[in-house]
């Protein structure tokens, strides 16, 4: 994979990132990978309720690309 | 190797549609992008992500209960937004 954006992308693999979709869901787990079109693979992944702040698990997820909106590494708890 | 595997094994980044193709023949929940879910066992996947899921169940309710029940179903990749390895977290009441 090519350019600098993906090169900071590398930088979250094996670390805990929050990802916000399309249509304002928020997923939150460790990221396994990823390609050319953002598609990805969370471990523990879990999706959170923006409401009430509630998650709930859904173990190891491929999320397909053309849904993300922003990825960012989880504040270290 | 399954895609339990895939994640734990050390080295070089392996692709996420990999993956997908190391679940073959085992349980998934998937959800669309307008929300439908569905719960079945994988049983085709192209590099489009397209799928074709056996003894599936249409869900609702984030998983707790039944809507419907089809034999296969053949869902278009891109109407995809994820699909759990792990369906028996997502869907524990209704993995085949």
């Amino acid at each position: 994979m090519s350019g600098d954006t993906f090169r900071i992308l590398a930088d979250y693999l094996e670390t805990q990132v929050l990802v916000r979709l399309k249509g304002g869901r928020t997923l939150k787990g460790i990221l396994k990978s990823y390609d050319q079109h953002l598609n990805l693979i969370l471990a523990d992944a879990e999706e959170v309720d923006s409401r009430s702040g509630n998650t709930r698990p859904l173990g190891l997820l491929m999320v397909r690309g053309d849904n993300v909106v922003l990825i960012s590494p989880a504040p270290q708890q | 190797m399954g895609a339990e595997e895939l994640a734990t094994a050390e080295g070089k980044m392996v692709p996420p549609l990999r993956y997908l193709r190391s679940a073959l023949g085992k349980p998934v929940y998937v959800k669309l992008k307008d929300g439908t879910e569905y719960v079945g066992i994988l049983r085709v996947t192209d590099r489009t992500m397209n799928i074709v899921l056996g003894d599936t169940a249409e869900l609702k309710n984030s998983g707790q209960a039944i809507a419907a029940r089809y034999g296969d179903v053949f869902i278009r990749g891109s109407m995809i937004l994820y699909i759990s390895f792990d369906a028996d977290k997502a869907a524990p009441a209704f993995t085949p």
